[in-house]
């Protein structure tokens, strides 16, 4: 007896590519929660005390802005960020352009593995060696991204919907809070609140991965909608949670928790469970890996569209060695303090002084062209 | 007779039930061969043979017409002579110069077992009746409650050996026209001699051969079939096999039970999220235990961790193993009721499960807690209405508890992940597997994870692309009550 019925992958119907629209805001809002979500509020406080809430809306209006440009600039042609490139900067120019962008997706990515691999060492594993935890994450990263974009945009939806109880828990603190604490409104400087927004900022960064998926997406410009309420609903939540961090700490006491979020989750407390914020934590690998995917799939994609020719598993594999050595290497708070920070300076100047940049090149050039 | 057809007959003779008799004084000389296993010789000797013995046979075509059964054809060829002997057809060779060689007549044995209630999909309320083995009679069973033309069948047979035939089920104008194209060109494919049961069309016709999950829903009940086909989804039936596959299918239909329709929605929901809940329990029950007991103790109230520890005090293995060794025992007493014959299985079952059960936490072997845990989420399995899924969360239990013994929780939140990524990854017939929740479409929750009343379900599943998507036409109201 003799098995031949066995299919291959090239006789299944390929998947369609495209994805509709309501996904996109699953990939915007679940890219920019991430480990930043866990810890901003006592960030932006150092800078902006008790008011530092209204840097949280400040810095989501320019999130919202930038999104409203990324439209603008791509809508007319449909392309993505490599088209834009070469259409403004030309063919050298926009390919070094590109490669800026796919070593920040990477190291971006690189950033959160070790800062999340980092927080279940202090929290949770002290012992646990972390090639062992950077691994398990860095093989579930393969998995998922050599599955193509549907599985990431999957994995996204899955990671917004999952861990979305988290959010229900935080209900509990409530209880004990003190809303006084945020009394009086209006003491911070506008230097202050700007300043506190720009710390923020770095919660928010990672939609700029929309330059590279713009074209899988069906609808195109009609998609905006989608976007802009991703980037709210982001804007809601770390609002929400702003408000609830600074009523139930107060301001010198929020000044000494890192991550206040996880504070948080350790006032949960059931009958059958307590310090509740493992299960946050644990939950929380959800939220941070799917921006691992969509970050080394747009690197992917920014290799793929610059040379069609090669091999994206093999830059994949090479990138998660890359990444994985890197988690080894990078050991001690200063260090991996000062590496995220570093990423992140660069992330703000990418997304709000390079992007507008271009777009006002791309603008005039557009303009010059047409008046002969 | 010709030497060709004697050299058949010489062939076929070597099988001790094939029968060669030839009546050369009858007014037309002629011989008859047949199986004897594979035809009803009542009809052969009551109808047939007195048919032959006319004296007007003066030529092939009167023979033909002279025996009243339904599609005698006269043949020529030899090879379809002999492959039509062996499905119950009686070979009648005619002596003389008539212009053929002989006539062919079908008369099958019809046997087999009659129509029963389902018993692995067994439902209180609602129709009790399940396939069978019969392909004519399981046809039968759908026909009878779609009474329409537009459902066609076609028909394809596959295996050297086993000659299996399959039959592809939809309905014209409601199913897409792909979809079928797909199963169809999929079951042609299939090259292997012995097709023994539906099982093994649908494991080879995969999209993912390597997957532990199910992609085509099995079935045996026909109402759950015929409402399927109205949705506009493929059917595979095959002769010999009481399951029916249904394609494309997608993960939630694996936790529909047919009662759910027969039911009031709300309750139907429920049970929906009850079956759901516990299958995700069943995964996560035991590998939390170890996850909790091995790394995790703080998590407790202090209550809760007293009564884990006296109940672990004498245990003395590691949380793993003890899960290990109480799960192991568990699907042995499955496995070996399942393969028990039913009237000592229940005794075992008794003895294996409570014997073994109790005298293994009064020895001190295991904490009767993780007792608690392995027995409920073995009875989670069950939850499931389609066996085979229920199979798939019983295996995967397994990996995850190592996951859970290497990282603790957070092994098992990377656990649950990799089976969600490999269920996005997964297609059923080319269609998403994990549809309504990704690629996410609102409308199609109606009847996937919950269910809405009849009144809300006016369109098809977006997901099959059908090309008529109204269940009901627009302003017709009779099902939704008066209100609408």
């Amino acid at each position: 007896m003799k098995l031949q019925g066995q299919l291959t992958d090239a006789q299944l119907q390929p998947p369609d590519d495209k994805i509709s629209g309501i996904h996109v805001f699953f990939l915007i809002h679940s890219v920019q929660t991430g480990v930043g979500g866990l810890g901003f509020q006592r960030i932006i406080a150092q800078k902006a005390g008790h008011d530092s809430w209204m840097a949280v809306l400040i810095a989501g209006v320019f999130v919202q802005i930038a999104i409203f440009f990324m439209y603008l600039a791509l809508k007319k042609r449909r392309e993505d960020l490599i088209a834009l490139h070469q259409r403004i900067l030309g063919s050298w120019l926009g390919k070094i352009f590109s490669l800026v962008f796919m070593i920040y997706f990477v190291s971006l990515g690189a950033a959160v593995t070790r800062s999340y691999s980092e927080l279940v060492q202090i929290w949770m594993f002290p012992d646990l060696s972390t090639w062992s935890i950077s691994l398990a994450m860095l093989l579930l990263v393969f998995y998922i991204v050599s599955g193509g974009f549907r599985v990431v945009v999957g994995i996204s939806v899955l990671s917004v919907i999952l861990p979305f109880y988290l959010l229900l828990l935080l209900i509990i603190p409530i209880e004990h809070a003190e809303f006084s604490n945020l009394l009086p409104i209006g003491e911070a400087t506008f230097g202050q609140l700007l300043n506190a927004s720009k710390e923020m900022m770095f919660s928010y960064l990672g939609f700029c991965t929309f330059l590279m998926y713009y074209p899988l997406i069906k609808g195109g410009p009609r998609t905006q909608k989608w976007a802009q309420s991703g980037a709210l609903f982001t804007m809601i939540l770390y609002f929400v949670v702003s408000i609830i961090t600074l009523a139930y700490f107060s301001e010198k006491q929020l000044l000494t928790k890192i991550w206040a979020t996880f504070s948080l989750f350790k006032v949960v407390q059931f009958p059958f469970l307590e310090r509740f914020e493992y299960v946050g934590l644990a939950s929380w690998a959800f939220v941070i890996l799917d921006n691992v995917c969509l970050l080394l799939w747009a690197s992917v994609r920014i290799l793929r569209r610059l040379w069609p020719q090669s091999s994206g598993r093999k830059f994949l594999v090479a990138t998660l060695v890359l990444i994985f050595l890197e988690n080894i290497i990078l050991s001690g708070r200063d260090d991996i303090n000062k590496y995220i920070q570093f990423v992140n300076q660069w992330g703000v100047v990418i997304n709000f002084m390079y992007l507008p940049l271009l777009y006002l090149v791309g603008f005039f050039r557009e303009k010059w062209r047409r008046v002969p | 007779m010709a030497d060709h057809w004697q050299r058949v007959v010489e062939k076929e003779s070597n099988s001790v039930d094939f029968v060669y008799s030839s009546f050369p004084y009858s007014y037309r000389p002629y011989s008859v061969s047949y199986y004897r296993s594979l035809i009803n010789n009542d009809l052969l000797h009551a109808v047939i043979l007195p048919a032959l013995e006319g004296d007007n046979l003066r030529n092939d075509e009167s023979v033909r017409m002279a025996i009243p059964i339904e599609k005698v054809q006269l043949i020529d060829d030899v090879n379809e002579a002999q492959s039509l002997l062996l499905k119950g057809y009686v070979m009648v060779l005619l002596e003389g110069d008539g212009k053929h060689d002989g006539i062919l007549i079908p008369v099958p044995v019809v046997g087999g077992r009659s129509v029963t209630a389902p018993e692995v999909e067994f439902t209180v309320l609602g129709p009790k009746e399940a396939f069978v083995e019969r392909l004519d009679t399981n046809l039968g069973l759908v026909r009878r409650r779609l009474p329409v033309s537009d459902l066609r069948v076609h028909r394809i047979e596959i295996g050297s050996l086993s000659k299996t035939q399959i039959a592809v089920l939809h309905i014209e104008g409601i199913a897409n026209p792909e979809n079928v194209k797909t199963v169809q060109d999929r079951v042609k494919k299939i090259c292997y001699d012995d097709i023994i049961d539906s099982s093994f069309v649908a494991q080879m016709i995969k999209d993912q051969p390597n997957s532990v999950f199910p992609e085509l829903l099995d079935t045996e009940r026909p109402d759950r079939v015929a409402g399927v086909l109205g949705e506009g989804k493929v059917v595979i039936l095959v002769d010999g096999a009481s399951q029916a596959l249904i394609g494309p299918s997608t993960f939630s239909e694996f936790f529909t039970a047919s009662d759910d329709y027969f039911i009031p929605w709300q309750m139907a929901t429920f049970f929906r999220f009850v079956r759901i809940l516990s299958s995700v329990l069943s995964i996560i029950g035991s590998p939390l235990y170890v996850a909790l007991l091995t790394y995790h103790y703080e998590l407790l109230p202090q209550d809760l961790v007293g009564i884990l520890i006296i109940s672990r005090e004498t245990v003395p293995f590691p949380p793993i193993l003890e899960a290990i060794i109480l799960e192991w025992a568990i699907e042995l007493i499955r496995e070996a009721g399942a393969r028990l014959p039913t009237k000592v299985g229940q005794t075992i079952g008794i003895v294996g499960g409570i014997v073994i059960g109790t005298a293994a936490v009064q020895a001190g072997l295991t904490s009767n807690i993780l007792l608690i845990i392995v027995a409920a989420s073995a009875l989670s399995t069950f939850t499931s209405p389609i066996y085979q899924m229920g199979n798939a969360v019983r295996l995967i239990r397994f990996p995850m508890m190592l996951a859970a013994q290497m990282w603790g929780i957070l092994g098992i939140v990377l656990g649950v992940i990799f089976l969600c990524a490999h269920l996005i990854r997964m297609t059923s017939l080319g269609n998403p597997y994990l549809e309504p929740l990704f690629p996410l479409r609102i409308s199609d929750f109606k009847d996937s994870y919950i269910r809405l009343p009849f009144s809300m379900q006016r369109r098809r599943p977006l997901e099959l692309r059908t090309k008529d998507s109204q269940y009901m036409p627009k302003g017709d109201s009779s099902q939704g009550g008066s209100s609408e």
